[in-house]
């Protein structure tokens, strides 16, 4: 019996062709318009480029000019810390306003900088400058106690090469936090699911209509009828999920090399999104446009918590008020997508799926307990 | 106004469902997005600080100086913890861009040339600020070991160090207004360019459905009414809609803003935001005319609203986007909402023309999106009817 509720379910799904396309297409295009909006925007706002800076000569200084000389000279990377452009000032100043140059050094008795905006790639020109000029100073000072010393500290200071510290990074994986914004999308897409299971699990409802109170009536028990449908439903978004992850990855969002336990991910997902539907759908004496409601509010802020349109939110939650992160259902499998890009180890991973398991269990046990205790008396 | 009164009861139908969305959007707002940016700098140059943490196990007089001198050129931050899980969370949402570790014995590693071996720096090394901090941290142990060759010893150096570390160089911003910068009242106007028409089109939509229903629409086709009329009161009733709308919004902003958003600004924003209000109406009136699920039309609402967010630059100032996006946007009405918004937050009486340029291109994306829906319907009704 369950198998024969299963198959007819399906149909029923399939049956309802712009719902299920559109199902489809949903994680595809947001994920696709995304990536176009902001897929290049970590390398482009975040990552070091060469600066290119406009040099004005007003007054020439040997010893600066020697300097941008050596910060324009490729280093370890391949990739020098300047591009300098001598030129005339008003060149220079209509090319940093159009955005040719990072910003202006005017090469004076003093070494002053003109700029558009006061940004990273700025202070980085800037932070060259101010080196200059206080590398002058110290030799200034040197040379008035001990003239004798000026050349060792010359070379040293001149010793750019020379580093004092050892960087180490943290993950091999992915450091993009653009890439929460993909996260985010798979899981709305996955907290979406709630809109069908609401759907299916208002058709076994008394409330429902003709079609509820004649499958009240039906020999089969609502227990299976409700698993049926669960089970329909729930693997065809899985499908979807899958077929979009792979899909987000074929275009070129960087998700790192554990694809396949992204799965496992998007089946918690996806069972979690269809328990809350399920919940929302079987409570009683609310209309349906409430329900739509309050499903679409609890999916969105929930969403919104997991840095759907604005990166950073899961952040602050997570430093003030850890608890909402860890009952989220999308902030938990965010972080469970996150958490295998970045990590080597999986204790983050099984904990958030440990969560999402546990909570699609108590959502489908109280809507059973709802829809069960349901009698035909009360409509 | 038979049928703008009908309009209304189905819109008071749904009250619960519009005060959960009001609610909810206003809370994400101002309770989330808006606490979490800063004001505009004017034209001000503003200190680029890389964000640190750091650990000191050596405790020594240059170890204490180092520490000072980071203290003064960046933004020192407190975390949980060091070990590697926490500062890669803190790396990756950006609460940091280095973590610092001093080991014991760094001091007098430092004066065998073998400091490298006893400082750490945990941070994506990729990353502009990771470098700029790098930098710094390198040049403040030149200088100290230029201090060191010239004689100096470690705490002469540290202070003498100090007197120069400061030294900042003098920077003009060449335009009347630093364009990395948005005020929070352009930032709050931004971000209704999406929730406007998500809820709008979540709310509204499914309304108009009500009314295309085949009893609904044929009981009015076949009074007395004139359909011109039918229509027209449909219109009022979604305009009046986005009128109270736009005028809750106000409110909101004036209650929060208070006496920063005055005057002028705020009848412009009004008017824009009504604008806009016009296109999220015209996007509800298609959308429902493409079909009848909520859950198709939520979809939709959510791919056109996010969608137009992303490539107009309502989440990320637009000047970031890619040169092809910033194209792409122009063809899209939530582009001129948002360049009106940057115009009107630093308004003079120059911009009003590109201001009113901007609401009259709302207003005929509006239009053509009326009657991209009319076609959508009469072409279905055609296909249903010859079905």
């Amino acid at each position: 019996m369950f198998f024969h509720s299963f198959k007819y379910a399906l149909k029923s799904m399939f049956r309802n062709k712009t719902a299920l396309i559109w199902t489809i297409i949903f994680p595809m295009a947001l994920g696709t318009i995304m990536f176009a909006a902001f897929g290049n925007l970590y390398n482009k706002d975040h990552t070091f480029h060469t600066l290119k800076v406009a040099v004005v000569r007003e007054e020439e200084d040997e010893a600066f000019e020697k300097l941008l000389t050596e910060l324009s000279k490729k280093d370890e990377e391949g990739e020098p810390l300047l591009e300098v452009k001598y030129t005339t000032k008003s060149d220079a100043e209509i090319g940093v306003g159009g955005g040719d140059y990072e910003a202006v050094i005017y090469e004076g008795k003093d070494i002053k900088l003109g700029v558009i905006k006061s940004d990273i790639q700025q202070e980085i020109v800037r932070s060259i400058v101010e080196q200059y000029n206080k590398s002058k100073d110290l030799i200034e000072e040197v040379a008035k106690k001990d003239p004798t010393k000026i050349q060792e500290v010359i070379d040293t200071l001149s010793d750019t090469e020379k580093e004092y510290a050892v960087e180490i990074k943290t993950t091999n994986g992915n450091s993009d936090m653009y890439t929460n914004y993909f996260y985010a999308i798979i899981a709305m897409s996955c907290m979406f699911s709630a809109y069908v299971a609401l759907e299916f699990s208002e058709k076994i409802s008394l409330a429902a209509g003709e079609l509820g109170k004649r499958r009240s009536v039906a020999y089969q028990s609502k227990g299976v009828q409700a698993i049926a449908q669960f089970s329909a439903m729930w693997m065809c978004q899985i499908v979807i999920e899958i077929v979009s992850i792979f899909y987000l990855k074929g275009i070129g969002v960087n998700f790192g090399d554990k694809i396949a336990l992204m799965i496992p991910v998007v089946i918690a997902g996806t069972a979690v999104g269809s328990a809350l539907g399920t919940f929302l759908g079987a409570i009683p004496k609310m209309s349906r446009g409430g329900k739509t409601g309050l499903c679409t509010a609890i999916s969105m802020t929930m969403c919104v918590m997991a840095d759907l349109c604005a990166g950073g939110i899961k952040d602050v939650v997570e430093h003030n008020i850890p608890i909402l992160n860890r009952i989220n259902p999308a902030v938990l499998i965010s972080d469970s997508f996150y958490a295998l890009n970045v990590f080597d180890t999986y204790d983050r991973y099984i904990r958030n799926m440990t969560i999402l398991g546990g909570m699609t269990v108590v959502l489908l046990v109280i809507s059973f307990l709802i829809l069960r205790r349901e009698k035909g008396a009360s409509i | 106004m038979q049928v703008f009164k009908l309009f209304f009861q189905l819109l008071k139908a749904n009250r619960r469902q519009m005060i959960i969305y009001v609610a909810m959007y206003i809370g994400i707002l101002f309770g989330i997005i808006i606490p979490m940016r800063g004001e505009g700098s004017g034209t001000q140059y503003l200190d680029q600080k890389s964000k640190y943490a750091l650990m000191d196990e050596d405790n020594s007089e240059l170890s204490k100086g180092f520490a000072d001198s980071l203290d003064a050129l960046h933004k020192k931050v407190a975390v949980s913890s060091f070990d590697k899980e926490a500062l890669q969370d803190e790396l990756y949402a950006s609460n940091i861009n280095s973590a610092v570790v001093i080991k014991k014995g760094f001091e007098e590693a430092f004066l065998r040339g073998e400091a490298e071996k006893y400082l750490v720096i945990y941070n994506i090394p990729t990353e502009n600020k990771a470098k700029l901090f790098v930098n710094d941290v390198n040049e403040y142990l030149r200088y100290i070991s230029g201090y060191v060759k010239a004689g100096y010893t470690v705490p002469e150096a540290v202070k003498a160090t100090d007197k120069i570390v400061n030294e900042k160089a003098d920077v003009t911003i060449l335009a009347d207004k630093d364009i990395s910068q948005e005020s929070v009242i352009q930032l709050f106007y931004n971000y209704l360019a999406w929730i406007l028409v998500l809820m709008i089109t979540t709310v509204v939509a499914p309304i108009l459905i009500v009314l295309n229903k085949k009893e609904v629409r044929n009981r009015i086709e076949c009074s007395s009414f004139p359909f011109a009329k039918t229509n027209g009161q449909i219109l009022l009733g979604a305009a009046v809609a986005g009128i109270g709308l736009t005028v809750l919004f106000t409110i909101a902003a004036k209650l929060y803003f208070g006496a920063s958003f005055s005057g002028i600004k705020v009848l412009l924003m009004s008017a824009n935001l009504l604008c806009y209000a016009v296109l999220a109406l015209s996007i509800a009136f298609m959308v429902s005319k493409l079909t009848g699920s909520e859950m198709v039309i939520n979809m939709i609402a959510n791919v056109i609203s996010l969608g137009m967010s992303f490539f107009c630059g309502v989440f990320v100032p637009f000047y970031l986007l890619a040169e092809g996006v910033q194209n792409i946007a122009r063809f899209m009405p939530a582009y001129w909402y948002i360049q009106a918004i940057s115009e009107i937050d630093r308004y003079s009486g120059d911009s009003l023309p590109k201001i009113l340029q901007c609401m009259g291109i709302e207003l005929l994306f509006a239009a053509v999106i009326i009657v991209i829906g009319l076609a959508v319907g009469s072409a279905r009704r055609e296909s249903v009817a010859n079905a």
